[in-house]
């Protein structure tokens, strides 16, 4: 379908009226014209100037409107996913990594994560990205879009100094509710990066196995340690006392969902790296993907149709006589 | 016949005729020039603490909520802006503020954009307080890490909750004037009551005396219970409320707070009341970088053309003249 940029412009069509009314031909007197024998041919040729006429103005003024077709979207094959980046910005991602070597005033978690996760979807340019952050509330960041420039600016703004708790469940519920309604194009994915974890409550947990079932989508964690901190694999110590482990719960629940679910441990940025890689790699599966082709500016066609019209009425013109022969 | 020959005698017409297919010809190719404009690069924040519910602006027969009016404002202000002009999303409450999109095209990324300021809601609030002082100190801090050279525009209605007590606001670290920017002001200028929204966004009902009373204020004076028993009164029971703050629990647009932080910051103010005012306030900042734009000539070639060739074809004045004169003189005969 042909759409305007400037629709208001196509009442200038009205001009198209005029050259019907006005031939703008020269006119010589005659002395006796039904003297004069009927020529349907000059006829005819008169009738057609008009509407050259009117045609090279209708032209012009369809071009000013700015016509452009928006074409259909052209499914194709390829490897791709959709990807919800789902990004903890709770105040623990300011601090370092675990790991053995971590020192003052190393990278931040929340730093390093979205430093690799940009590059991650520079990597991957059919993939289509979400992203959405969580800390004490879900923040919707941006709907699943092919504007891969704004989705790593979503992502680069998460490096700011996180606040409040972790609150995974409803950081994954805003998630999940992304692909509702979407046509399943591709492989989905829930990209979880956190540096903690929450206990869910039963209700919730029901609500996500739900959503995840529904959606069919798979969940790919990548926990990043905090010094001193402790991982979704350290099940809790009976000997510790009070010991609730969220992480390692969370995990449980997570393995039980029963979509595709893969956990990733990282305490150090190379760990994060090689976790990031794996993702990309685990989904360069065959997809059918849509593609929208750019949009198609008319302009040129209809300035073309209005140029050759006045070209050919200036034929015309050049054939004019200035007065009648003897 | 020579071709000169031809074009010998021709007319007016003639001639403007072929200036038309000219200039038609001429569109064809879609010649453009490169002009060079100044753009700039702005953050655009949003206060989505509770005030920012309150549904005393828009027509007057359609109240909606002050955070609504502002994301609306700042999309449609976002096409008045020209292309190149970068512009980030950032949201505040508590004391801080949080960005959403580091700033990206208002042309390219146009739907990026109106999609991350149309999720905007009330619900992303990690905490319910509203300390604006630490908020526009925390955007500015922001602007000054994260997008240095960047200009502020901060939609709020200037509604603090806990007041503060006199004397003990927070200063800036900054200088005034370091980063260029606006406070947007958005909200009327009578005291409304603040709504409690429920989980659907329905109100449930509305920030009372009371309420706003269990608040203490932070920066009250340390007593000691010395000093109590002096001041006499049962002070160690009496709210901890700062002065001049029994009716917290409504709200209007603060100007005074405003101008207070502008004072402080070197920002300007302005009330938020137009998509074009907001655009033109914008783009009077100092600071932005020179950008290529593309200005395409073909629309004023394709009107030229098209005006010649209307010329060519109206008819000619002595022509009309002699068409109403003979009318005329049928009519006379």
């Amino acid at each position: 379908m042909m759409s305007f940029d400037h629709p208001h412009w196509l009442w200038a069509a009205l001009l198209a009226l005029l050259p019907l009314l006005w031939h703008g031909q020269r006119t010589l007197p005659h002395g006796w014209l039904p003297g004069v024998p009927a020529d349907p041919a000059s006829r005819a040729l008169a009738v057609a100037l008009r509407l050259l006429g009117a045609l090279a103005v209708l032209g012009s003024v369809v071009a000013l409107a700015g016509p452009h077709r928006q074409g259909e979207d052209v499914e194709r094959i390829g490897t791709g996913a959709h990807v919800v980046i789902t990004l903890d910005r709770s105040a623990s991602m300011s601090d370092g990594f675990a790991g053995r070597d971590a020192q003052q005033g190393d990278e931040a978690k929340g730093r390093a994560a979205a430093r690799l996760l940009e590059d991650f979807v520079r990597e991957r340019p059919r993939d289509l990205f979400g992203v959405v952050s969580f800390s004490t509330a879900p923040v919707h960041g941006l709907e699943l879009t092919a504007d891969h420039d704004a989705v790593r600016a979503a992502i680069r703004a998460s490096a700011a100094p996180g606040v409040g708790l972790t609150n995974i469940a409803a950081g994954l519920t805003m998630s999940l509710e992304q692909f509702r309604d979407k046509p399943v194009t591709g492989s989905r994915v829930v990209l979880l990066v956190s540096d903690g974890a929450a206990q869910i409550d039963v209700r919730k947990q029901n609500q996500i196995r739900r959503l995840f079932a529904e959606n069919r989508s798979a969940l790919y964690w990548i926990f990043l340690r905090t010094a001193g901190g402790r991982g979704p694999s350290d099940p809790p110590d009976p000997e510790a006392g009070f010991d609730p482990a969220p992480e390692y719960f969370l995990n449980e629940y997570f393995r039980d969902l029963g979509v595709p679910y893969r956990l990733y441990e990282a305490d150090t940025p190379d760990a994060l790296a090689r976790a990031i890689a794996d993702v990309a790699r685990l989904q360069n599966q065959p997809l059918r993907y849509r593609e929208t082709p750019p949009r198609q500016d008319l302009g040129g066609l209809f300035i073309g149709i209005a140029f050759a019209c006045s070209l050919l009425l200036l034929a015309a013109r050049t054939f004019e006589v200035p007065a009648w022969s003897r | 016949m020579k071709f000169t020959d031809t074009l010998r005698g021709r007319g007016a017409r003639f001639w403007l005729l072929a200036a038309a297919s000219a200039c038609l010809g001429v569109a064809l190719f879609d010649p453009a020039v490169q002009i060079e404009r100044r753009v700039g690069t702005y953050m655009m924040v949003f206060d989505i603490t509770q005030s920012m519910n309150t549904r005393d602006v828009g027509p007057a027969d359609a109240r909606i909520g002050r955070l609504d009016h502002a994301k609306q404002l700042a999309i449609a202000a976002l096409d008045r802006l020209p292309c190149g002009t970068q512009v980030g999303v950032s949201i505040f409450v508590e004391r801080r503020t949080q960005p959403l999109l580091m700033p990206v095209d208002v042309c390219l990324n146009r739907a990026a954009l109106s999609d991350a300021i149309g999720h905007i809601d009330w619900r992303m609030a990690w905490a319910a307080d509203s300390h604006l002082y630490y908020g526009t100190y925390s955007a500015l801090d922001d602007i000054r890490r994260m997008t240095p050279g960047a200009a502020l525009a901060f939609f709020t209605d200037g509604h603090q909750a806990p007041a503060l007590h006199p004397g003990r606001i927070p200063a800036w670290d900054g200088e005034a004037g370091e980063v260029p920017g606006l406070l947007f002001g958005v909200g009327g200028e009578q005291p409304e009551p603040v709504p409690k929204l429920g989980d659907k966004g329905r109100i449930d009902g509305y920030w009372t005396a009371e309420d706003t009373a269990g608040f203490a204020s932070a920066g009250a004076p340390t007593l000691s219970v010395l000093d109590m028993e002096k001041l006499g009164g049962d002070i160690r029971n009496a709210p901890q409320r700062a002065p001049g703050s029994d009716n917290d629990h409504l709200s209007l647009r603060r100007d005074d707070v405003l101008e207070d932080l502008a004072q402080r910051t070197g920002l300007g103010v302005a009330v938020a009341r137009s998509p074009e005012q907001i655009a033109a306030q914008l783009r009077a900042l100092p600071g932005g970088r020179v950008a290529d734009t593309r200005f395409a000539l073909r629309p004023l070639f394709a009107l030229a053309g098209l005006a010649a060739l209307l010329a060519s074809l109206a008819p000619a004045p002595s022509a009309v003249r002699r068409r109403a004169q003979r009318l005329f003189t049928f009519r006379s005969a």
